[in-house]
């Protein structure tokens, strides 16, 4: 694999890195996939029902914690103000209590994966304090763990 | 030998390219750009015999061998219960049209949860088995279903299905093929013996003379009759959706409603003349685009075609936005309709033409937009309108709507 990675070689490095460090995955997307799940917002959007709709890129399950995935080729501020609003906002509760049904769950973080240039990787970390992790992917499908304060992925 | 596969999603290229013979042959993976429209920057890239079998729509792999086509797959994931089964059914005819064969993953059923009910599976419409029928007996090239690997049968009920939370259906293990469908179900071994099949045949006999021989081979043909089996026991009817939104008038009350706009030395021309009845579609919602366009291409395929172009109809297919009124006294049709205009079928093409480059003076095109000017200078907009703009010109004679109306001379 050489050059910058898609953003469903990103999705993949990352579901397979997250399956070998016994994480569950509940549900993933990447365009054209058609195998995420819609999560709508609890107050209806007038005009557009799908306008609010979100499909998280990755959601995934260890040992009561959840972790949202939003996933890019390169960095996207548009993803992070997304992650921020996930985490401040509470406007899915509804969906994600549904996604969650039948899981023991204390904590859910929301972060971005992307690919990594030290470009993309500079400019997420200038605006980190908007996600609760960031993780990227390098060609070879290693995976940094570039921003975890809280400890999710040790 | 040397093999292209034209992908949407990669994942889905590398699960077709290790479950068949594919993964033994030479093969170079190519992103594929669905439409002019969508990719302005990358479109003008794709080769002129790809482009024409994404005129239509695009399906999600295309597998050629020396610049020849073979064949093409669409997936699916979704519940297709009445009209949304045909969604993607103009991808299988531009495939199809195009003399290559299309092979369709379709769930048999899929879990959809409604608001305040239990879950439960919606099923697929049968009528589909017959669309594709029609298409294999005009065009002689196979058009193939093979359902998405599903709990359906084993799990009726649908609260116990292990995979409920992914609608039922039953996706690989392999996350290097993520997304696809469990490449060890009887569905899936199917298809790839079935690819197999085709590619053996094009490799003996070259790719023309090897297509035309697929419906012959038993394996293509033992599908074709499970899929007839299969009509018949879902109870398959033709008073089924879309069939049901259908009405069939004499052409005279067509003309009779165009003569509105004849005058002045104009008379509607001999195309819609030649046909001494029509099929009228009705479609009572805001003008869009899916689940109609892919509709409207199987009402032609079930009930108008007779022949592999559209100039080889029964019937008139004419297309109605709002609810069609029949006046026997006048011998007339009107629409009435709150919904839709025809000004939204004209903005919807204006704001496609608006990206196009043809008006433009040599000076105000970059270097890098030559090439696309130069496939708009030699197509027009065929690329570049959206999806439904596209299906709806190409598989219309007519298009009625309360307040004006489009249609072919000849």
């Amino acid at each position: 694999m050489a050059g910058r990675m898609t953003e469903e070689q990103v999705t993949k490095a990352l579901l397979h890195w997250l399956e070998e460090h016994g994480w569950e995955i509940l549900c993933f997307d990447f365009p054209q996939s058609g195998t995420g799940v819609c999560l709508q917002p609890d107050e209806p959007v007038p005009g557009s029902k799908n306008r609010a709709m979100i499909i998280p890129d990755i959601v995934a399950w260890k040992a009561g914690a959840v972790v949202f995935f939003e996933n890019k080729s390169r960095f996207s501020l548009a993803d992070l103000v997304k992650v921020h609003s996930l985490r401040t906002a509470n406007r899915y509760i509804r969906g994600i209590q549904a996604l969650l049904n039948g899981y023991q769950v204390c904590d859910i973080h929301y972060g971005i994966g992307l690919f990594r240039s030290a470009k993309d990787l500079a400019k997420a970390m200038e605006n980190r304090q908007m996600a609760d992790f960031i993780l990227s992917v390098e060609t070879d499908r290693e995976v940094h763990k570039d921003y975890d304060p809280k400890g999710l992925f040790r | 030998m040397s093999y292209r596969i034209w992908y949407s999603t990669e994942s889905f290229a590398d699960y077709i390219i290790a479950h068949t013979a594919l993964r033994d042959r030479v093969c170079v993976k190519k992103r594929m750009y669905e439409s002019d429209a969508n990719n302005a920057r990358n479109f003008h890239t794709m080769p002129d015999h790809i482009k024409k079998i994404l005129y239509l729509d695009a399906p999600d792999l295309i597998v050629e061998k020396d610049t020849e086509p073979l064949f093409s797959v669409e997936v699916s994931t979704e519940a297709g219960t009445g009209h949304n089964a045909f969604q993607r059914f103009a991808r299988l005819a531009a495939s199809v049209e195009n003399n290559v064969p299309a092979f369709y993953i379709y769930p048999e059923a899929a879990i959809i949860t409604r608001q305040g009910a239990a879950p439960k599976w919606d099923r697929l419409n049968p009528l589909i088995f017959k669309a594709l029928e029609d298409v294999m007996s005009i065009y002689r090239i196979p058009a193939l279903l093979y359902y998405f690997p599903s709990d359906h049968r084993s799990h009726p009920e649908a609260a116990t299905s292990p995979n409920s939370r992914r609608k039922g259906l039953r996706f690989d293990a392999n996350r290097d093929f993520a997304g696809s469908p469990d490449s060890t179900d009887t569905e899936m071994q199917a298809m790839f013996q079935a690819i197999n099949e085709t590619i053996q045949a094009v490799e003996q006999h070259g790719v023309i003379d090897g297509r035309n021989r697929l419906l012959g081979k038993r394996v293509l043909l033992d599908r074709r009759s499970l899929m007839q089996q299969e009509y018949a026991a879902k109870g398959g009817t033709l008073d089924m959706s879309p069939l049901t939104a259908t009405i069939r008038v004499p052409t005279s009350y067509l003309l009779n409603a165009l003569s509105a706009y004849e005058g002045g030395g104009y008379a509607v021309g001999e195309l819609l003349r030649s046909r001494p009845e029509t099929i009228i579609y009705k479609v009572d919602a805001a003008f869009r685009g899916d689940p109609y366009p892919g509709a409207r291409a199987a009402i032609d395929y079930l009930l108008c075609r007779e022949g592999r172009s559209f100039e080889e109809r029964r019937y008139n297919l004419v297309m109605a936005w709002g609810n069609v009124v029949v006046d026997e006294a006048l011998e007339t049709v009107s629409v009435a309709s709150t919904k839709a205009s025809i000004q939204d079928f004209v903005s919807a093409v204006q704001a496609s033409e608006g990206k196009n480059l043809l008006t433009k003076d040599h000076s105000s095109i970059p270097d890098h937009e030559i090439p696309r000017y130069y496939m708009q200078v030699r197509y027009g907009s065929m690329f570049s309108k959206v999806k439904h703009i596209r299906v709806y010109a190409y598989f219309a004679d007519a298009i009625l709507f309360t307040d004006g109306a489009l249609w072919r001379d000849a």
